[in-house]
């Protein structure tokens, strides 16, 4: 599975993509923001992107809806609590929410329902 | 008669038979007197007898004026037409009448000399040369004359002069009971129509009934009066008759206008401030006397109506026979005069009240209004209708001076069939009363208009005729001005702009309290609108940086878990610990972050924070929005705020088992109900989470209402206006209910006009439905 991580905090792309990585997903690449996350989805074709909700000042369903419609399996990511965003998610096609603190490649891999590993 | 006197024995029979007859003439007059004859058939007897028994050519009784004239009151001539019963003439020059007067006694004259219309001239006109007069003596007093004369002066004897005094004596008797008679009857008369009218005037009859039955009683006592009237002295140097009566009937004296100028009694009262009568001179050559004969007037007396210090007009009454009016009509008059004055103050003090009553009523509508706190539209209208109304004018209206050298106007008002000129902003300049009033700062008026009027011009064109202004000034500065305005010929009253300067006062303290208020609001607003923007900033900076920070902490806490070798039981225990106090961190400040401010608010919207808070809600919550479209921020800031702390009242103290929270928009108003089925009873100034949603609520000009009874749950109404600084409901009520009522155009936008909605900051996804 080739990933591809879209947050505008770069401390936390850098430990998510070694954490990702070191549990065996492939990050093809981080953005950070949605211009740079669709140029990248158009140039990597990953199959999954992470998207940070708050992305500074842009809105990032609207990028989930974007990236979406390319196909790509979007999994919405924040600090804040998920419950709060709950019909957001579920309007923008992502496939669901995934607070940062428990990022792993198993989280992901359970959310898009695919076997694990 | 004193024996002396007697001739002669043997005198002869001729002298027998004339005393004799003398006896039977002093008899019949005697007998007269006895019978209470009129005065006029004694007199006439007098004079008959007498000029007979003297062989006089003329007999004739005179009563002295006290304006050193003589009436005539009885007159035999046996040469021609006797002078007239009631023919007035002076004293004067020499003669009979002046030495009598002069010396009490009787007199006797071989020369008659004396300026037109004197007795003596009357006499020497006819032919007398010589004659006798007896004074009339009545009550002590000198009353009289009797006078006979001759055109042969041979003819005058001794004994004439006897005789003449004998009937001279009889005549004052019969004077002095006729007089006790008459006077007694005049009194009752005068009585009896002072209080005629003084019934009138007590019963509040209108003035123009009072002059009317004052003209008519006055000719009633008066009975050689031909015309009774009572005139006003208008402002403008006229005189206009307000009450008239004559005695032929028929003639409509009511409303005549004339000048006053010349010889004649308005013009000697007005300008004497005194009683007055002027006599038209039977052959007097003058200009005036001949006019006045022309048209018949002879005599006329007038006496001053004094209202409250000032003379207001003259009662007037003129004869137009050849017997001028008896001297002290004019005195007469005065009593009259005295009922007239009490009823003018009386109407013109009703009519004052009147007046002032319904001033007070029009200013405490107003304040009223003002002390509601009703909007500057609602106080503008009311203002320019009340003041329009009062005046009365045909139209008025409220102008605000502009920065920029022109007026606004705020507020007009016009009687039914009066349009004015549309347009509600127009330059200052030319000559009217906006621009005099800006100029000078003080109450201006104008009566005529010319070329220059300005902006004012077009108003003209449409009819203008005179106007008057009334600075309004919001502390201590020119703010604008009530001008009221008149079509007809009719101008405006003298003292309109007294009447208008209550309505200013009010006018500014409305604007003054606007002003104030609008401040109180904006300043409120921006305050809730700072600690808002700050909590949205500290929960911004919360996330991204000391959450962030812990996230990727607690992330790499968990590398460094994956990497470690196993069988370091302990370590990795030690670790799993550090894990779990990160994440209990990192949850506290979660919940921490959302409460102070709800990132979703500001990504998603106010339904979907909603949802997320009634996800969270420990009571069943069931949502129902309404709305269609998203609502300016702060009025989603503000329901998300009010509904969040409702939410929580009702799950810690109403122990309710449900909540239902509903928004709607009617029309310009976003309405917000909470309703739970707890225990009620809440008290709104006891929980300190309600109070501060009441300010906030008020910061954006909405109103937030609880009802609580015990046992019947809590509902919490809140209503937030979408445009800012609208009026509150009330106030757009009672503007209403005045639009419907009165004439009202439309209401001008002004400073409070329009509307704005924020920009939002952050586009969120459409809600449906």
């Amino acid at each position: 599975m080739r990933c591809l991580l879209v947050d505008d905090n770069a401390a936390f792309l850098e430990t998510a993509r070694s954490l990702l990585v070191r549990d065996g997903l492939t990050v093809t690449g981080t953005a950070s923001s949605s211009a740079e996350a669709m140029r990248q989805a158009g140039e990597l074709q990953p199959d999954i992107a992470l998207v940070d909700i708050g992305l500074g000042p842009e809105n990032g369903f609207d990028l989930a809806r974007d990236l979406a419609a390319r196909g790509i399996a979007v999994i919405m990511t924040s600090t804040r609590a998920g419950d709060d965003y709950a019909d957001l998610i579920t309007e923008s096609q992502a496939a669901g929410f995934l607070a940062k603190a428990e990022l792993s490649a198993a989280a992901i891999l359970r959310l898009l329902g695919l076997p694990p590993g | 008669m004193d024996s002396s006197s007697w001739p002669a024995r043997g005198a002869g029979h001729q002298e027998a038979a004339r005393l004799a007859g003398e006896q039977a003439a002093l008899h019949r007059v005697a007998t007269l007197v006895a019978k209470a004859a009129a005065p006029e058939d004694i007199f006439a007897a007098v004079a008959e007898e007498l000029a007979q028994l003297s062989r006089a050519s003329i007999a004739v009784v005179l009563r002295y004026e006290t304006d050193d004239a003589a009436t005539v009151l009885g007159c035999w001539n046996s040469a021609g037409a006797p002078a007239r019963v009631g023919t007035r003439l002076t004293v004067s020059g020499e003669g009979i009448a002046v030495a009598v007067l002069r010396t009490g006694q009787p007199m006797r004259a071989a020369r008659f000399a004396g300026p037109p219309g004197s007795v003596a001239e009357y006499l020497r006109s006819i032919g007398m040369r010589a004659g006798i007069g007896s004074p009339v003596v009545v009550d002590g007093r000198l009353w009289g004359v009797v006078i006979t004369a001759t055109t042969r002066p041979e003819r005058l004897r001794l004994e004439d002069e006897h005789r003449i005094t004998a009937f001279a004596e009889l005549a004052g008797t019969a004077i002095a009971s006729a007089q006790a008679r008459v006077e007694l009857r005049e009194i009752a008369e005068e009585q009896a129509a002072l209080r005629r009218v003084a019934m009138l005037v007590a019963g509040s009859a209108a003035p123009g009934t009072v002059f009317a039955a004052v003209a008519g009683e006055v000719g009633r006592v008066l009975p050689e009066a031909d015309f009774a009237m009572v005139a006003r002295y208008d402002a403008d140097g006229g005189i206009e008759v307000v009450g008239g009566w004559s005695r032929a009937g028929g003639h409509r004296l009511l409303g005549r206008r004339s000048e006053l100028g010349g010889r004649n009694v308005s013009t000697a009262v007005f300008e004497t401030g005194q009683a007055a009568r002027v006599d038209y001179l039977a052959d007097g050559g003058d200009a005036v006397s001949t006019a006045a004969r022309e048209i018949g007037m002879r005599s006329s007396a007038g006496a001053p109506i004094n209202v409250e210090g000032r003379l207001w007009g003259v009662m007037i009454a003129t004869s137009v026979r050849e017997n001028a009016l008896p001297s002290g009509t004019e005195q007469r008059l005065a009593a009259f005069t005295e009922l007239i004055a009490t009823t003018i103050a009386n109407a013109e003090a009703r009519q004052e009240l009147r007046r002032v009553a319904q001033e007070q009523a029009a200013l405490r509508r107003v304040a009223t209004l003002v002390a509601q706190g009703a909007s500057s539209p609602a106080v503008f209208h009311a203002v320019v209708e009340e003041t329009g109304l009062l005046l009365p004018a045909d139209a008025t209206v409220l102008m605000r001076y502009d920065a920029d050298g022109f007026v606004t106007r705020v507020g007009k008002w016009s009687r039914p069939g009066i349009d004015l000129p549309s347009g509600e902003r127009s330059p200052l300049g030319g000559r009217n009363v906006t621009t005099l009033v800006f100029e000078a700062g003080q109450a201006a008026r104008l009566d005529n208009y010319g070329d220059d009027a300005g902006d004012a011009a077009v108003w003209v064109a449409a009819g203008l005729c005179s106007s008057v202004g009334v600075p309004i000034s919001v502390e201590g500065r020119l703010w604008g001005v009530v001008v009221a305005l008149s079509m007809s010929a009719q101008p405006l009253p003298a003292d309109a702009d007294a009447r208008l300067a209550g309505f200013t006062e009010l006018v500014a303290t409305t604007i003054a309290n606007a002003d104030a208020q609008a401040e109180l609001t904006a300043s409120r607003a921006r305050i809730v609108a700072t600690a808002d923007e700050t909590r949205r900033r500290i929960e911004r900076d919360l996330h991204d940086g000391a959450q962030q920070r812990l996230v990727t902490l607690g992330l790499q806490l968990r590398s460094v878990q994956a990497e470690m070798p196993p069988g370091l039981g302990k370590l990795r225990a030690n670790l799993d610990r550090v894990a779990a106090g990160l994440t209990s961190a990192l949850d506290e400040l979660r919940e921490y972050a959302r409460g102070i401010h709800p990132a979703i608010l500001t990504q998603g919207g106010l339904e979907a924070a909603l949802r997320a808070l009634a996800r969270r809600s420990p009571v069943p919550v069931t949502l129902d929005v309404r709305t269609r479209e998203r609502l300016p921020e702060r009025l989603e800031v503000t329901a998300y705020y009010v509904i969040s702390e409702a939410l929580a009242n009702a799950a810690k103290h109403a122990g309710a088992s449900a909540v239902h929270v509903g928004i709607e928009q009617t029309g310009d108003v976003i309405r917000l109900s909470i309703r739970d089925d707890g225990s009620g009873g809440a008290d709104p100034l006891r929980g300190s989470g309600l109070v501060g949603l009441k300010d906030r609520v008020a910061a954006v000009g909405g109103t937030l209402s609880v009802q609580s009874r015990p046992g019947e749950g809590t509902t919490l109404l809140a209503q937030l206006p979408v445009s800012p600084a609208r009026l509150s409901s009330r106030g757009a009520v009672m503007l209403a209910r005045l639009v419907i009522k009165g004439s009202a155009s439309e209401v001008p936008g002004g400073p409070l006009g329009a509307r704005t909605r924020l920009a939002r900051t952050v586009p969120g996804p459409r809600m449906a439905g």
